[in-house]
């Protein structure tokens, strides 16, 4: 083992150096403090026996310096003295001491005053090392993560307009990964489809589960299955009704473990063009402002998805007129807890779309986000916080009535 | 999770004790009514009377006990308060359940 000894005087430095390097060590030697903090930051050496009076830096002094620093490595300081006195001692150890060597030094006792000190050091290397393994195994799965983020992420997607309905949303995982999915597409040239769905717990389980839901319920040829399906005559297929849609996504998706999921499903358009269909399963219910009204929560219900097979779901329709607008949202909007334990709860969303109702549908939603941060008094949320707006046809979007308001919630 | 035992007419009656019934409670529930469904108790009264928050974690924990008892198996549910209620109303699962409005009718009723 390298090892530094640090001693004013030459015949103590020799006694030492003999009975370490008698045993193998090797030893090095300096006369002062001074020298041996400059040997400890360029040599790896991880045992020092240090003397308690030097010139320049003392013993004690050179102790506080090593364990002030960021040496990378724990040193093992074991101070050489004449005194004895129990307030030395304590002194010594104060300063960060690890152990003592009465002058003169006995060889029997050097031997388990390094056999203790070698024992630590033992230690600390092996606990360097697992948690080196600990990091770079953190460092893998914090990578994978954000991989995973952001595929998830790229399936959510942007704000578009779909014959004549505008969508907007609002997405803020709770950890990097969600539970919580929707999406918005033409399900063919006449009907658009949209939904959204909250996987129950959050993290990687509920995101993998909420990643093959949204394969599933793709307009793609996977999600053709379920959302649509083939007749024997033009245009050779139609849309399955919402709530059957459900019924069959129930009824593949059972043995999920523990978990299961909440959703929103609708289809818009057909041959009518006004109409709205949807079906709902566990979820919150949608909040449909008409222009000039006040919001009415839509549907009926409905048993959450994955749990027992063979459960029937409820169809809710309705026309949409000319500026009328829809929100979807997850548990984690209306579940927002404040200080006070108050839940953010559907009354205050529904205050606030009617209140935000002249504004444009992104301007409100990142007004919305602005205030679920402040009720949290966090930028974290508990759970997974998605919103899906929607704005049929017809409507002026204006400017904010109260932008100082916007203005002030971003500052 | 902190739930009280008590048997009535040969049922095993467990009041939850926590008025937050969340995703933190939910692993300690289901364990806890494993522990009974595994020593033979299959006729159980769940009294939610004191519970005035139930979120999707804790539906669930109260869903994974239902499959764990299976078909011979009974969970009868009583007191529910307000809020605990719409959220039973809206997943349905007051039509899933035996809802009963105190413990002892609950625990009086037969098994369907």
């Amino acid at each position: 083992m390298k090892i530094l000894i640090a001693d004013d005087d030459e015949i103590q430095r020799d006694v030492l150096t003999a009975m370490l390097e008698q045993r193998h060590h090797e030893v090095t030697t300096v006369s002062n403090g001074a020298q041996a903090w400059e040997t400890l930051q360029r040599d790896p050496i991880s045992m020092v026996f240090t003397d308690w009076m030097m010139p320049e830096l003392n013993g004690l002094e050179l102790i506080r310096k090593v364990r002030a620093s960021q040496l990378g490595r724990y040193v093992y300081m074991i101070l050489c003295t004449g005194k004895n006195a129990r307030a030395d001692l304590i002194e010594g150890m104060r300063c960060g001491a690890d152990d003592f060597l009465t002058k003169p030094i006995q060889e029997d006792e050097l031997l388990v005053r390094m056999a203790s000190g070698e024992r630590v050091l033992d230690l600390e290397k092996r606990l360097e090392q697992e948690n080196r393994k600990l990091a770079s195994a953190y460092d893998t799965i914090r990578h994978d993560l954000e991989a995973a983020a952001r595929m998830q992420r790229s399936l959510l997607p942007p704000a578009t307009e779909i014959r004549g309905v505008r969508f907007e949303s609002l997405f803020l995982p709770a950890s990097m990964v969600a539970g919580d999915i929707f999406n918005f597409f033409p399900l063919n040239e006449t009907t658009t489809g949209f939904y959204q769905l909250d996987v129950s717990g959050h993290g990687i389980p509920a995101a993998m589960l909420s990643v093959t839901l949204s394969k599933m319920l793709s307009s793609g040829p996977l999600g053709n299955a379920l959302l649509k399906r083939p007749i024997a005559t033009a245009p050779w297929h139609e849309v399955v009704a919402p709530h059957e849609a459900l019924g069959e996504l129930n009824r593949r998706f059972q043995d999920n473990g523990d978990m299961y999921f909440t959703m929103v499903y609708g289809v818009l358009g057909g041959p009518e063009s006004r109409r709205l269909r949807l079906a709902q399963a566990g979820h919150p219910h949608p909040i449909y402002l008409a222009r000039g009204q006040h919001c009415v929560a839509l549907g009926h219900g409905g048993f959450p998805l994955g749990v027992l097979p063979h459960m029937d779901y409820e169809l809710c329709e309705r026309e949409v007129g000319p500026g009328d607008r829809m929100f979807l949202t997850s548990d984690g909007v209306l579940e927002c807890v404040n200080s006070k334990g108050e839940q953010f709860g559907d009354g205050r969303l529904k205050e606030f779309v009617e209140r935000h109702r002249d504004c444009g549908l992104r301007e409100l939603l990142d007004a919305l986000q602005e205030m679920l941060k402040q009720w949290v008094e966090s930028d974290d949320f508990e759970d997974d916080v998605s919103v899906v707006a929607m704005e049929f046809q017809g409507s002026a979007s204006g400017e904010c009535p109260d932008q100082r308001e916007l203005k002030g919630l971003k500052q | 999770m902190q739930i009280e035992e008590a048997a009535l007419n040969g049922k095993v009656v467990l009041k939850v004790l926590e008025c937050r019934f969340g995703a933190d409670q939910a692993a300690g529930f289901k364990e806890q009514l494993a522990r009974h469904i595994q020593a033979g108790n299959r006729r159980l009264v769940l009294d939610l009377s004191k519970v005035d928050f139930i979120d999707s974690s804790g539906l669930g924990a109260i869903l994974s006990v239902v499959k764990t008892l299976g078909k011979d198996g009974e969970l009868a549910i009583c007191g529910l308060t307000e809020p605990v209620a719409s959220m039973f109303k809206l997943t349905r699962m007051d039509r899933i359940f035996t809802i009963h409005k105190t413990v002892e009718l609950a625990a009086a009723a037969s098994a369907c």
